[in-house]
């Protein structure tokens, strides 16, 4: 006969410590993200556990009313993402959408998710290279997979989801890089013209630490204008997500 | 004697030996193709002990065949054993997920997945150190600052 669980403080054996972190993800699955949230300060043991499944989720704070996150690695439900929700006078963060389609997508490794207006970029990665991309619109699950770019990294493979007022468009941006004729400089592929393009710096180049760029010459090339205080506009903005 | 169903014999990390019949074991993914190439000697699972192993067996015989019912007699029934089943500690509980999870019973799986899911759902993180006996081992420091951050925190 089972014995009824007590209380024992200092069980030799955790079975949370014991557990393979895959199938935390499975047990974690079903829970909303306020109710992982507060998982985080049961103890330690959690607060790893949930921090290296949802990556973001540490990031979470008041003074934000935007937060996007999607669960590290699922190959069973493809991504999902969360949210902030607006229910009453709160803001609840719950999760807003799945993408089955997106089996072996992404968030960057940087472990944050970017985001422009709403829309998230996620990536398809091998051996850290970039081969395929998506840009979902979590409300209305639009998305639009964008080809891995033609052009050869410089560093690491890096993507940058940001909008163009100049041509009304998303576009997405790998920043150094070298073209067939080993010019440095950044490729733009347009989700409008759904095509990338090379433009060449002329001048020194500082990369940021959100992973937009800044051309030190001062001459924005090609129209764009990405900065990184469009990667922090709020997903509520409604104007941009008839653009997808 | 040849209506008589065939039966699988299973070896359990420590010793037992178990008997179940070929449907059952159909159901469970990583011993499958064993059984279909008719393998009639004890199949060794080093990683489930006996006791879980039993548990197992119980909750796939009941579940063979009842899960697909559309009477919905027969699948009230079943959610209210399952309900009984499932009122184990939480060592088994987990035991049970892992044998799970090893044998690839995805009904199993599933079900216990959810059992832990449920269990952490609507309780305070009092409740839930308590029910899965995991102590505070954050200095308030810590604890402050991990809760600074999420305000809706405040009074849980």
């Amino acid at each position: 006969m089972a014995l009824p669980p007590r209380r024992v403080d200092n069980l030799p054996s955790n079975p949370w410590e014991n557990l393979p972190i895959e199938l935390f993800d499975h047990l974690l699955s079903g829970l909303s993200v306020q109710v992982l949230i507060r998982c985080r300060i049961v103890c330690k043991v959690w607060l790893r556990i949930i921090d290296c499944l949802y990556p973001w989720m540490k990031d979470i704070n008041p003074g934000k009313t935007c937060i996007f996150g999607c669960s590290a690695d699922d190959e069973i439900t493809g991504p999902r993402i969360y949210g902030m929700i607006k229910k009453g006078d709160e803001m609840i963060p719950e999760q807003i959408a799945s993408f089955p389609e997106l089996r072996g997508f992404r968030h960057g490794i940087s472990g944050k998710v970017t985001t422009s207006n709403g829309l998230i970029l996620l990536e398809r990665q091998d051996k850290s290279r970039i081969l395929e991309s998506a840009v979902i619109n979590p409300l209305t699950k639009e998305m639009v997979v964008v080809p891995g770019s033609p052009y050869q990294p410089v560093a690491f493979d890096n993507l940058t989801l940001g909008y163009d007022p100049l041509s009304g468009s998303h576009k997405l941006v790998q920043q150094l890089v070298r073209d067939e004729n080993n010019n440095l400089g950044a490729a733009i592929y347009n989700l409008r013209g759904r095509s990338w393009r090379f433009i060449p710096f002329p001048g020194s180049l500082l990369a940021s630490s959100h992973g937009a760029f800044e051309n030190r010459d001062q001459e924005r090339r090609g129209g764009l204008c990405i900065s990184d205080s469009l990667l922090d506009l709020t997903w509520a903005d409604t104007n941009y997500y008839g653009l997808l | 004697m040849s209506s008589k169903k065939k039966v699988i014999t299973l070896r359990s990390s420590d010793g037992e030996i178990f008997e179940v019949e070929e449907a059952v074991a159909l159901e469970w993914l990583t011993i499958k193709p064993l059984v279909e190439s008719g393998c009639t000697d004890a199949i060794p699972l080093p990683q489930v002990t006996g006791n879980i192993l039993a548990k197992v067996i119980e909750y796939c015989k009941k579940h063979i065949g009842a899960s697909e019912s559309e009477d919905r007699k027969i699948l009230y029934e079943l959610e209210s054993w399952d309900a009984d089943f499932i009122k184990v500690d939480q060592g088994t509980l987990f035991d049970l997920i892992r044998a799970a999870d090893y044998l690839t019973i995805k009904t199993l799986f599933e079900f216990t997945c959810q059992t832990v899911a449920d269990t952490i759902k609507h309780k305070t993180i009092e409740e839930v150190r308590h029910i899965f006996r995991e102590s505070n081992d954050f200095t308030p420091e810590e604890e402050k600052e991990i809760r600074g951050k999420s305000w809706w925190l405040q009074g849980l």
